[in-house]
Order: C-alpha cells, then sequence, then structure tokens
C-alpha cells in the first residue's frame, strides 16, 4: 500500500489525508465541480476531477472513483463517511479492481447495512434489540396494524438508512401515512432504497455507541463508548465521551455486546455499534456503522489511539498490536459539530460564501476544518463546516474548554449553528449530564439567537459602514471624505489615501 | 454622525461622536458608551468583495474582539461566538412584512420542490404544510404562519427553485 485514493470531501477526507501522510502513505483527493479548489483537495498530494457538483454525479459514482484510482495509480481506497462507505457494492469494486479496500469486509458491511438482517445477526449473538425493529413496513395497512400493536409513539426508519435520513416520529395513526411516504422519499434520495421499517420509541433515551476495532484476524478490541444524545433531525451535533451515565458494571455489558455484534459479522477495521440507553439502565442495539464516525476525534482524545491511523495499518494487513488493556481512558472529551443551518429557522441550511472563518486554539482543543475563508458551502452537501472538540481532565474542565473555544470561533457569511451549540453547552440540563435524544426539543425549542451585546455589534457595524463610506469615495477619486472612525483613530490607511 | 442600520427588521440608530482618542457611541436611547480602538487589522478581500475586519476595541473598559464582513447589501459583526447580521437602513426600508398568515412564501436557498401540498383557493390553517422543498439532501416543510387562503402556487413538484423564488402566496382569509 502506497497510494490512498480518499474517496470523500471536506474535513474526513482532509482527516484521512493527514493520516496518510503521517503513515508514510500519499493520497488522492477527488473532487466535484462545486469543491475545485476545496480545503481537503489541498490536503492531498494528486487530485482527480470526478465530475460535476451533484453527489449522485460525482463522489457516489462507483465508475468514475475507480478510475480516479486507476489514473492517479492509487492501490488503495479509504471512504471516510457517508457517500460510498457503507456501500457494499463500492467495496466489493474496490476489492475487484485489484486495490486496497480501507474498511471492513464486504459481506460485514452488507449485513449491517441492511437494518432488518443486522437486527438479526446480533440477535443471534445475543445482543439486545429495540421492541418491532424486526418488523418491515410493509404495505400502508400492514404497516398501520404492526404500528398499532407496538402503540405509539413509533418511529419510522429506513432499512438502509443511517445519518437520520428517512426517519420520522409518528405519534399517533393519523400522521402514520405521511410519515412513511416522506420517510420513503427520503431514503431512496437518500440511498437508493426506499424500504422502511417500524420501531417502538423509547421515553427519553439516551444515544450511547461503542467504538470498536478488529484486524479481521480474530482480534477485537473496543474504545469505550460515546454518548451523542444532543441531535436534531435525528443527527448527533454534540458528543462526548464517557457518557455520564454509563457505570463500569454497564460499561461491561455495552462493550461485551459491542464485541459480540462485530465478532458476528467477522468484523474488520474501525467500527461503532449504537445502542439506545433506557432510563432503567436497559440497553438495545441500534445499528452499526461500519466505517470511521464522524465523531472518532473524541475517542481519540481520550484513548490516544489513532482510529483512522489504525484502519491504515489493518488494511496494509497489520495485525492490531494493540490489546484491550493498553487501552485507558483518560479524563473526559466533548465534540460540537459546527454546522451553517439555522437553528431559529428549523434548522435549514444556509448556503453561503464564508466571508471570514477562524479556528479557535489553545490547550485541549482540536479542530476537524473542513472549509476556509473564502469557501463558498455548496448547496449539493452536508452543511458541517467543522468539528471542534475539547478535552479537560473532567467532564466540567471539557465544557468550560468547548465553551471557551466556541467563543473564539469566527463565522461570517452563512448563518450557523455556533451560538446555539454554545446555548446548548451552558443549559444547565446539560451541565447536569441529564441529557436524551429529545433534550433540543424539551429544553431549547423555538431557540433565538439571544445573548452576546447586539449594541456593541451595532456600534461595530456603524464604525464599518463608516468605514465603508470613505472607502467608495476614495476609490470614486471623489473629493476626500471627511475622517471616519476608524481612520481617525489612526491605526491604519485605505490604499491611495495616505 | 449618525447611521441607521436594521437589525431582524428592527431599526436601529447610532450615534457616533469622535472624542479624544476614542468615539463616543449610542445605540437609539441607550446610554453613551465609550469606544477606543486598540488594534485594528489591515482590511482583507473577502469572496464576492466582501471587506472583511479584525478590530480590538476598549467598550466602557472591557475588551471586545470583533470581526466584521462588510458586503453590498449586509454587515455582519461577530463577537465572542455570536454573530449579528445588520443591513443598511435605507435599503431595508418599506419592505414591512404583511399581515400575519399573509404574505409569500420565498425558498431561503436554492433547492428541489418535492410536493405542492395546496392549491390556489384553497383555505390554510396555521401550521398547514404548503410545500415540502429538498436543499443539501434535507426535506423542509414550508407551513402557512397563519390561516388564509392561497393566492398563488409558483412552483411544481420537481421543479429546482433558487433562493428567493417565490414558492407560495398566502393572502388573508377569503
Amino acid at each position: 500500500m502506497r497510494r490512498v485514493l480518499i474517496a470523500n470531501r471536506g474535513e474526513i477526507a482532509i482527516r484521512i489525508a493527514r493520516a496518510c501522510r503521517e503513515a508514510g502513505l500519499e493520497s488522492v483527493a477527488v473532487y466535484s465541480d462545486a469543491d475545485r479548489g476545496a480545503p481537503h483537495v489541498a490536503a492531498a498530494d494528486v487530485a482527480v476531477h470526478v465530475g460535476p457538483s451533484p453527489a449522485r454525479e460525482s463522489y457516489l459514482v462507483v465508475d468514475k472513483l475507480l478510475a480516479a484510482a486507476r489514473t492517479s495509480s492509487a492501490d488503495a481506497v479509504h471512504p471516510g463517511y457517508g457517500f460510498l462507505s457503507e456501500n457494499a457494492a463500492f467495496a466489493r469494486a474496490v476489492v475487484d479492481a485489484g486495490l486496497t479496500w480501507v474498511g471492513p469486509p464486504p459481506d460485514a458491511i452488507a449485513t449491517m447495512g441492511d437494518k432488518l438482517g443486522a437486527r438479526a445477526t446480533v440477535a443471534k449473538a445475543g445482543v439486545p434489540l429495540v421492541p418491532g425493529t424486526e418488523l418491515a413496513a410493509g404495505d400502508a395497512a400492514t404497516a398501520r396494524r404492526r404500528a398499532a400493536s407496538l402503540g405509539y409513539p413509533i418511529l419510522v426508519k429506513a432499512a438502509a438508512g443511517g445519518g437520520g435520513k428517512g426517519m420520522r416520529t409518528v405519534a399517533s395513526e393519523a400522521d402514520l401515512d405521511a410519515a412513511l411516504a416522506a420517510a420513503a422519499r427520503e431514503a431512496e434520495s437518500a440511498f437508493g432504497d426506499g424500504r422502511v421499517y417500524l420501531e417502538k420509541l423509547l421515553v427519553r433515551p439516551r444515544h450511547v455507541e461503542v467504538q470498536v476495532l478488529a484486524d479481521g484476524r480474530g482480534t477485537v478490541i473496543h474504545l469505550g463508548e460515546r454518548e451523542c444524545s444532543i441531535q436534531r433531525r435525528h443527527q448527533k451535533i454534540v458528543e462526548e465521551t464517557p457518557c455520564p451515565a454509563v457505570t463500569p458494571r454497564l460499561r461491561q455489558e455495552m462493550t461485551d455486546a459491542a464485541l459480540a455484534a462485530a465478532r458476528a459479522v467477522d468484523y474488520a477495521s474501525a467500527g461503532t455499534i449504537e445502542f439506545l440507553l433506557d432510563q432503567d439502565g436497559r440497553f438495545y442495539f441500534l445499528e452499526m456503522n461500519t466505517r470511521i464516525q464522524v465523531e472518532h476525534p473524541i475517542t481519540e482524545l481520550v484513548t490516544g489511539v489513532d482510529l483512522v491511523g489504525w484502519q491504515l495499518r489493518i488494511a496494509a494487513g497489520e495485525r492490531l498490536t494493540l490489546r484491550q488493556e493498553d487501552v485507558v481512558a483518560r479524563g473526559h472529551a466533548i465534540e460540537a459539530r459546527l454546522y451553517a443551518e439555522d437553528p431559529a429557522q428549523s434548522f435549514f441550511p444556509s448556503a453561503a460564501p464564508i466571508l471570514a472563518f477562524r479556528e479557535p486554539a489553545g490547550p485541549g482543543i482540536r479542530v476537524d476544518a473542513g472549509v476556509v475563508s473564502g469557501t463558498v458551502v455548496p448547496v449539493d452537501y452536508d452543511p458541517m463546516l467543522a468539528k471542534i472538540s475539547a478535552w479537560g481532565p473532567d467532564r466540567a474542565a471539557a465544557i468550560a474548554r468547548l465553551r471557551r473555544a466556541l467563543a473564539d470561533t469566527v463565522v461570517l457569511g452563512p448563518v450557523t449553528n455556533l451560538a446555539f451549540l454554545g446555548d446548548v453547552l451552558a443549559h444547565p440540563a446539560f451541565v447536569d449530564g441529564a441529557t436524551h435524544t429529545g433534550f433540543l426539543p424539551e429544553h431549547l425549542p423555538r431557540w433565538t439567537p439571544a445573548g452576546g451585546d447586539a449594541a456593541v455589534a451595532a456600534i461595530a457595524a456603524a464604525l464599518a459602514l463608516a468605514r465603508g463610506g470613505a472607502a467608495t469615495a476614495a476609490a470614486d477619486g471623489g473629493p476626500a471624505a471627511p475622517p471616519t472612525p476608524w481612520e481617525s483613530l489612526g491605526a491604519w490607511r485605505l490604499g491611495g489615501r495616505a | 454622525m449618525e447611521l441607521d442600520l436594521e437589525l431582524d427588521g428592527r431599526p436601529l440608530r447610532v450615534r457616533l461622536a469622535s472624542t479624544d482618542g476614542g468615539w463616543v457611541a449610542a445605540v437609539g436611547d441607550e446610554a453613551e458608551r465609550r469606544v477606543v480602538a486598540l488594534r485594528s487589522a489591515p482590511p482583507a478581500a473577502g469572496p464576492g468583495g466582501a471587506v472583511v475586519e479584525t478590530h480590538v476595541l476598549d467598550v466602557d473598559g472591557r475588551i471586545v474582539e470583533v470581526v466584521t464582513a462588510r458586503t453590498a447589501d449586509r454587515i455582519l459583526v461577530a463577537i465572542a461566538g455570536r454573530s449579528w447580521s445588520f443591513s443598511r437602513g435605507e435599503a431595508a426600508r418599506g419592505t414591512a412584512a404583511g399581515a400575519r398568515g399573509s404574505g409569500t412564501i420565498t425558498a431561503p436557498m436554492p433547492g428541489k420542490v418535492l410536493a405542492v401540498l395546496v392549491a390556489p383557493g384553497d383555505a390554510v390553517e396555521a401550521g398547514q404544510p404548503l410545500v415540502v422543498l429538498e436543499a443539501m439532501k434535507m426535506e423542509t416543510t414550508f407551513a402557512a404562519e397563519g390561516a388564509g387562503t392561497v393566492r398563488a402556487v409558483h412552483v411544481v413538484p420537481g421543479a429546482t427553485v433558487d433562493a428567493g423564488a417565490p414558492l407560495v402566496e398566502v393572502g388573508p382569509a377569503a
């Protein structure tokens, strides 16, 4: 293995390119029209154009990616997350083309990718399931009958799903038909597979997942759990490790179940087993993500284990020399996902050029960003801009560091969830660790950006505006404008008006 | 000097007066604040002709680091993890929102129309879904803000729309 094609974009493509460079491997970026000159292209050694901006015509086209691997002489493919990362046909095509697949065996992807098949497989290994999850929705009449027998509220989920796409909460039978149609449509659009199934909705559960690492030669270890309960649209925006509700005994049980699930599909590479944890400390298998996870940095922060680095080493045929007893989690880590979306408008995405972007820094802070100043957030992809993570010796320290880091972050241009993230971390229920998957609707419904000093911002805007007037006058060659606030302060002069 | 700004549709008048070494600034009826610029980084050119500036201000004895981005019609301001989008008062005047429940629903960004759930003449209730739009692979449903009658439908399912494109017009209840 010498040269790895990264079949992805954004921050994860950069993360992988960095891991390649650290491992002495070359990396090949792929890019669509919208991503020409994107930061992930700059992070690689070689870059190949793979088509128009829509992902269906570029990042999701197997033949184009394989052709890119050929023309760039890549000998391995890392899929990242999303896009084709959990597409078994892509994994098989990579292997059939004589390339190394940096990921789990295609059969493991296929088994876990079919959520109904996955449940049957892990149930055989003794892993507990959420009630109802073995039921396909079937036709409308069947769905109504099955939903009624489970009891509302229920969830409609995509069989091929992940990332909250094709998922709907249904409070009563009146909403079932519309939810089934919307979920099927969204699943068809996102995954090309519109099959959906039903699941009993648990009351105030936590989303807790276990990171595993396996070498495909019999060694499977876990790297502890992550709690990812803070979700909007069923997508995570704040994740932490360890989970405040997991006791050492529960951790033993959950990680045992996760290892059993991974072994049930002869897993290799990095993977994540997701569970729901109810208020009584019972946990249920949700699904297994057969890829690197967005929130992997927090596990890396507390364990010191380089998960992407290990993906590359395992793909290259190395044994997992890391033993379970070598993995010691230290302190606490929290990740906040910075999105170009408006939390005050149903989290609607905001596509706009980034006029100014400044990453935070300082002790315990890690930033995985996919954008720089000048990047235009494309409408074609997920609008995540960056992941900002903080490590601290304990949970309170990690929260304090992350809040400080978010306050030091600047994004101007698109509307973002930056202030919202700060408010989540400051919320007393979050500080108490009293989190569950309904946290945001319960604690921050109808959120609007409050706080901060709007008057000081208005003064700054007025000063900037006054300066702008002077710049126009100077450019027009007109009469010298009266001194503007900034200029009269003498810090600098506009060009041509020395 | 007086400058008229708007924030979320509300007018804000900022008065600036030069003093020795700084400025006295007041927003609306609020108390005056003493502002001194301790450092101003050279402005940088951003995309689309935007001008980006970073300033360290002392406002009534507190240090405030400000990043501003000035475009043709807006001034964006970031302070301590919060941001504000001001428009110039003149430009935004005369666009007072219509009566609640009336008005045109527009696409906030480019996307694809997945479903149109109403037809002209339909009576709609507050919160009733009107149009389903897909953008950035997410579905969003646009609902009526109040009760009214659908005046016009400007899109069909499958259509691609630009940001700002009118989707559905809702008038007062018939």
